[in-house]
């Protein structure tokens, strides 16, 4: 390879030999160290390669054997050159090429994340602007030991970050605490536990705090149903003082969820043709460019659309992207709905919401479906009737005025 | 006298011959191509009869259609169609 390399940069010929006596030149050669390669006998002349550098050292040799030379052929880089000096824009182009490769590696072209769970990509790349790291900023720039640094601090959960830019990425691995980094504080505050919601009381609990309702009362959104405010009543029942204290309880109550659903009685359905279209495209910095044939007027497709960026090596990433468009062509009609399509419907809209009451805790009594048609519209009632937990704590407003001037007066008795 | 003691002791101590008499080593690939080491010169190249001058003898190769791929000062590769070697 190397042999090969140097051949090529400096060049080498294919000569014609005839003459006195050959063998006493090649002889001569090797004495002298000249590289000569590939011999060959040929009628009444002898062929071989020579270097360039062997070819200039060759002429007292050549005079002392007695031989003539012919050079048939020129290769390498020097030959190559001297043929295409007039092309410069050629050579040009193959140098603002590698101007351009140079340039672009000199940015970064693509940030990545390895290993983080709790933090979604795009909040370490949001955070990742605020620190001045971005997509296309200089390589030189970013400092992967600050760029750690802030990571850890911006972010507690995050217990080892390495940074580092290969080629024209910067990688960043990221470790997470699995295990809780603080334990809950038990929320002592005063408040009250007030009603979310319309319901039937069915069982209370009531840890600490003033029950303000009994089962099988009926309550509001808004109503408070466990104070935290705790009057202390002296002898004469009258107020003396009020405490404040963080109510706590379990209550749950019968609830009712009612939902309608309007749907319209045509349907649209969309079918496909069978006829794709294919198109690319080439996205690089704001320029793009769309390879597709225009679409035939009056026809709607769907397209959809895959990227990938270029990149040279694993990890010289370029700013160019290379899209994939594939269109379908669809035709759209409305039919009514079938009644088995309504039930259907409806039995999915049902699943949907018990779900989604399941996710919330609510336990479900009672789930009753009707679909209703009129003229215009089909619609889709669905009725539960649940058991679910009440009580959402509110901060209590307190009346702290009231209280030093007591104390006074108390003193003053003493 | 001398060749004679070197004999003597390059079979005693066991070393290369090719190495301490200075002889020449031809070493065959099939019959496409023969490489000869320790050789002093080239005495007639044709592309059917190569003579090879060694330290102590001639080395003729016949065959037809045969090359020089390279050679240097201790080194000779030749390919071609061998159909001899001669030792004078």
């Amino acid at each position: 390879m190397v042999v090969w390399l140097n051949h090529r940069f400096f060049g080498y010929l294919l000569v014609e030999m005839t003459g006195f006596s050959p063998e006493r030149f090649f002889n001569m050669c090797s004495a002298h160290e000249i590289e000569v390669w590939d011999v060959f006998h040929f009628g009444h002349t002898y062929r071989f390669f020579i270097t360039v550098p062997g070819f200039r050292k060759i002429k007292p040799l050549v005079r002392k054997s007695k031989v003539r030379l012919r050079i048939l052929k020129k290769f390498g880089l020097p030959f190559f050159l001297y043929r295409n000096r007039r092309r410069k824009f050629y050579a040009a182009g193959f140098l603002s090429f590698l101007m351009i490769i140079y340039v672009m590696s000199l940015f970064i072209w693509d940030i990545e994340f390895d290993g983080n769970q709790m933090y979604t990509y795009d909040t370490l790349l949001k955070f990742c602007e605020t620190e001045e790291i971005r997509y296309g900023m200089k390589k030189s720039k970013i400092d992967c030991d600050v760029l750690e640094e802030s990571l850890r601090t911006r972010f507690p959960e995050i217990t080892w970050v390495s940074a580092r830019v290969s080629g024209t990425r910067l990688l960043v691995k990221i470790k997470e605490n699995e295990v809780l980094s603080d334990i809950p504080v038990r929320d002592e505050t005063p408040c009250d536990l007030i009603a979310q919601k319309d319901g039937i009381i069915t069982s209370m609990i009531v840890r600490s705090g003033v029950p303000m309702v009994k089962i099988g009362d009926q309550v509001t959104a808004g109503d408070v149903l466990v104070s935290g405010t705790l009057p202390i009543i002296g002898d004469n029942e009258e107020v003396v003082n009020t405490h404040y204290i963080h109510s706590d309880g379990d209550i749950t109550a019968r609830t009712e969820y009612h939902y309608n659903r309007n749907i319209p009685l045509f349907k649209t359905i969309e079918v496909a043709t069978g006829r794709v279209r294919k198109g690319q495209y080439v996205k690089a910095f704001q320029f793009s460019f769309l390879f597709m044939r225009p679409r035939p007027e009056g026809t709607s497709w769907k397209r959809t659309m895959e990227e990938t960026q270029l990149h040279l090596f694993e990890n010289f990433y370029l700013p160019v992207y290379v899209g994939k468009i594939t269109g379908k062509e669809y035709v759209s009609y409305e039919r009514p709905y079938t009644e088995q399509e309504k039930k259907d419907l409806a039995d999915q809209m049902n699943q949907n919401f018990q779900k989604k009451l399941l996710e919330k805790g609510v336990q479900i009594l009672e789930n009753h479906v009707k679909i209703l048609d009129n003229e215009s519209l089909c619609r889709i009632t669905m009725d539960f009737v649940t058991e679910e937990p009440l009580g959402r704590q509110e901060a209590l407003k307190m009346q702290t005025t009231e209280e030093p001037e007591e104390t006074n007066n108390s003193n003053e008795r003493n | 006298m001398l060749e004679e003691t070197k004999v003597k002791a390059a079979s005693a101590l066991k070393l290369p011959k090719d190495v301490v008499l200075g002889e020449v080593l031809v070493s065959f690939l099939g019959r496409h191509s023969v490489v000869i080491e320790n050789y002093r010169s080239i005495i007639l190249y044709t592309d059917c009869l190569i003579k090879i001058q060694a330290k102590n003898c001639r080395v003729i190769i016949g065959g037809s259609r045969l090359m020089i791929e390279y050679y240097t000062n201790e080194e000779m590769k030749i390919n071609g169609y061998i159909k001899s070697l001669e030792f004078d």
